[in-house]
């Protein structure tokens, strides 16, 4: 019969079995026969029954009497009360609950203890509001003034109100165009000595009111006019006619007047109005209405 | 229930916490639950209460950390010879699996029969076999790593 050989693998896992004497006879000297051929598997069973011996050495430890009296004696209430109380003992789920709660008490105590409104207000403290009033194209020529910031105030100040109820956003900065060969000016502020503003309503018929409208709103945005209201330039209200309610500087106010002749008839005229435009900046409601003739 | 498997269950938390206080707190534990088991159950032997005891209080201990360092003293009532070094089965203890330690510990340091241990926990006993035959290879590396026994 042909004896059959064992693979390296096998002689392998077989090593503990050899090392402890659990094989058979015949198994036993067939795995030594392999062992006596691999250095590898001497090596191996040398680290196994190193093993072993550290193992029975493990063995020999010895526990004390008190040690077993102790572990015996009758229950001590105290003394499980204290293990009870052990934070160490608790099992991890009870700790981070409890953590978890600590956590949570300690977020809401800060939460309402500290002010946090006084906090806040004391942080932002100052606002500032900032507004472009008009756009303005650097040319080659041209040179363009600083933009002014002003604190806003804490008064409240009155809103506009028009014969639609436009609400107008309260103007607190300015910018000028400036030529290059004018003497440089100081940037534009608020007069403090103005108490009185005023405000141009307008009204200009025009031939063809449609197509005038698209001329009149690109000559507006042309000389540095900006939309002062909510709604925009040459709105078509129901009544038919186009609405202009913008800011340009003054220095193109007759420039603005002498082109809408062109269109049509104009009638304009200034009233008195509340609220102060910046030094340079006038503000215009103009109707565009379908001529007549 | 003798004062062997008392020691028994003494050794075995000695070496899978490492720490005395523990090792005491949860050997107490186990103690008390074999006996109450023993009160209750007549059917299964002492080394089958033993099994289940220690195996009851390993699912407790088995997934707390294991940071390769001991607490104990000489003071504690684990009794170690001045010439055993401990060091290699603390590292073995730290970076073997649970199932790995915990057949070690039984089968070849309790000295438990591993018939017994695969009857009462379910396991065959190729799985223990292989386990241990794993857990003595890595063991007899360690310690040939660390100098040998002695």
């Amino acid at each position: 019969m042909k004896k059959r050989e064992l693979s390296y693998f096998m002689v392998q896992e077989m090593l503990y079995d050899y090392a402890t004497g659990s094989l058979d006879k015949d198994r036993h000297s067939d795995v030594k026969a392999e062992i006596e051929k691999s250095k590898s598997l001497q090596d191996e069973l040398f680290q196994i029954q190193t093993g072993l011996s550290y193992i029975n050495k493990i063995n020999e430890l010895k526990i004390s009497t008190s040690l077993l009296e102790d572990i015996k004696s009758e229950k001590n209430y105290l003394h499980f009360i204290k293990n009870s109380l052990s934070i160490s003992q608790w099992p991890p789920i009870v700790k981070w609950t409890i953590e978890a709660f600590a956590i949570i008490f300690t977020v809401v105590v800060l939460t309402v203890v500290i002010p946090w409104d006084l906090a806040k207000e004391f942080v932002f403290r100052e606002s500032r509001t900032e507004l472009i009033l008009a756009e303005v194209s650097k040319k080659s020529d041209e040179k363009i003034s600083d933009v002014l910031v002003v604190e806003k105030s804490d008064e409240k100040k009155e809103s506009d109100t028009f014969e639609d109820e436009e609400k107008v956003p309260v103007l607190a900065s300015a910018s000028a165009i400036v030529k290059n060969d004018a003497k440089p000016q100081a940037p534009p502020s608020v007069d403090p000595i103005k108490t009185q503003g005023f405000v141009y309503r307008g009204t200009a018929s025009v031939i063809n009111a449609q197509m005038g409208s698209v001329k009149l709103k690109e000559k507006i945005v042309e000389f540095g006019g900006r939309k002062a209201g909510e709604v925009e330039l040459g709105w078509r209200r129901n009544q038919g006619d186009y609405y202009f309610h913008f800011t340009i500087p003054e220095s193109r106010y007759e420039e603005l007047q002498e082109y809408i002749k062109t269109l049509g008839e104009l009638k304009i005229s200034r009233d008195p109005h509340p609220r102060i435009m910046p030094n340079g900046i006038i503000r215009i409601i103009l109707t565009a209405q379908e001529s007549k003739n | 229930m003798t004062d062997e498997h008392l020691r028994k269950i003494l050794i075995f938390f000695f070496f899978a916490t490492l720490d005395d206080q523990k090792a005491k707190l949860l050997s107490k534990k186990c103690w008390n639950w074999c006996l109450s088991k023993k009160l209750a159950q007549s059917k299964l032997t002492s080394e089958e209460i033993l099994i289940l005891g220690l195996s009851y209080q390993w699912e407790s201990l088995k997934n707390e950390p294991r940071y390769g360092v001991t607490k104990t003293n000489q003071d504690s009532g684990w009794i170690i010879k001045s010439d055993f070094k401990i060091e290699p089965w603390v590292a073995y203890q730290k970076n073997a699996s649970e199932e790995e330690v915990f057949s070690m510990l039984l089968c070849r340091v309790l000295e438990i029969n591993p018939d017994i241990i695969s009857k009462s926990l379910g396991l065959s006993k190729g799985t223990i076999n292989y386990r241990i035959s794993k857990g003595v290879r890595k063991l007899g590396n360690l310690v040939l790593e660390s100098g040998g026994i002695l």
